[in-house]
């Protein structure tokens, strides 16, 4: 189980984004998950819901799309979904396959309520 | 309540890549070839290192000197392994307290705990990840090479369960072949299972026990090395 790890690095990456650009309140975080990234939702999810409440004190809502598992092959050029794991082309069966999708980790965007009056005077 | 949202686009992996990056290259310029060793718990990964040491004879006074090594251990608990390993070659053992998978610095910690002497020519470095065939296939530990271990009691079906380390592996051993007699396991069966998950992948038969497989086990790591941190 190493998704606590994973979304300790995205907590961390979200803190550092809202720093970076002087965000408000947080509210939600959409994130986008390689189907062969190595990370399972459910478990991903699990984790930042128990983690979260760490560092925000209203609730973030985790809102994660998954990204299927897409490859070329490199003898043809066909694109296509790997399904059970079988890296081989549907339509020459060569064996010789790039990934095309399926890897991603990636912080799409932060839903955030736009910086008040009040907080500006605070910073 | 107005809630807008900000697009921000991040790779949340491309930092740990861009360190691994850095210390992948970081042991090229000084010629050590880095080789993550990935399988469940039992599969041999020690057994596989200590066959190695003795081919290779490294670190032993007296013997015909073969390349040098020096191993990062990692388990959750216990030095078992470096004790293991200790009489052959310069060894640390890494302690997770826990986790399941090696990351990147700890074994840097690891790393610069071996002393200058004893990484003195030093030509591999291999690290022996936590027996795990799942979290360790995520985790880019700045190697040159990842090879995945299997032995034949574990069964001749794990490629197709566990695609992710096979996938991101660069070669499979096959281990305990000396038992094959007595369990229901095809190298053949394994191959091809393999190769639906990784086309080019390739399978050495190894039993580290006996030392069957172990001259060509060492000589691809030895081919490896050449290609991708060629100093002599």
């Amino acid at each position: 189980m190493h998704e606590r790890s994973f979304v300790s690095n995205l907590i961390a990456q979200v803190l550092d984004e809202q720093r970076r650009r002087q965000l408000g309140r947080l509210h939600g975080i959409r994130l986008e998950l390689g189907e062969f990234s190595g990370f399972e939702p459910q478990l991903v999810e699990l984790a930042f819901e128990e983690l979260a409440a760490h560092f925000w004190k209203g609730p973030v809502r985790l809102e994660l799309s998954v990204v299927m598992l897409s490859a070329e092959c490199l003898n043809c050029a066909t694109l296509f979904r790997v399904e059970s794991f079988r890296f081989v082309c549907p339509a020459c069966s060569s064996s010789s396959v790039r990934i095309t999708s399926g890897n991603e980790t990636r912080l799409v965007s932060l839903d955030v309520e736009p910086i008040g009056i009040h907080e500006e005077s605070m910073s | 309540m107005t809630v807008e949202t900000i697009p921000v686009s991040r790779d949340l992996q491309s930092e740990r890549r861009a360190a691994a990056e850095a210390w992948r290259q970081e042991l090229t310029a000084r010629g050590i070839l880095c080789v993550n060793l990935i399988s469940s718990p039992g599969a041999g990964k020690t057994s596989l290192l200590q066959a190695t040491a003795r081919h290779w004879s490294a670190g032993i006074p007296g013997s015909n000197p073969g390349p040098r090594m020096a191993v990062l251990v990692g388990d959750i608990a216990t030095d078992r392994d470096a004790q293991r390993l200790a009489p052959l070659v310069p060894v640390r053992q890494l302690t997770t307290g826990g986790a399941c998978h090696l990351e990147l610095p700890l074994v840097k910690t690891g790393f610069q705990q071996l002393t200058s002497r004893e990484l003195e020519n030093a030509q591999f470095l291999f690290v022996e990840n936590v027996g795990n065939l799942v979290c360790p296939a995520s985790h880019d530990l700045g190697e040159h090479l990842r090879v995945v271990v299997l032995s034949v009691t574990e069964g001749d079906d794990k490629p197709g369960k566990y695609p992710k380390a096979f996938r991101t592996s660069d070669a499979c051993v096959i281990n305990k072949i000396d038992l094959l007699p007595y369990v229901p396991f095809s190298m053949e069966a394994v191959t091809a299972d393999a190769h639906l998950v990784k086309g080019d992948l390739p399978v050495f038969p190894v039993s580290a026990f006996q030392g069957d497989g172990v001259a060509e086990w060492c000589q691809f790591l030895q081919q490896q090395r050449a290609l991708r941190c060629c100093r002599p």
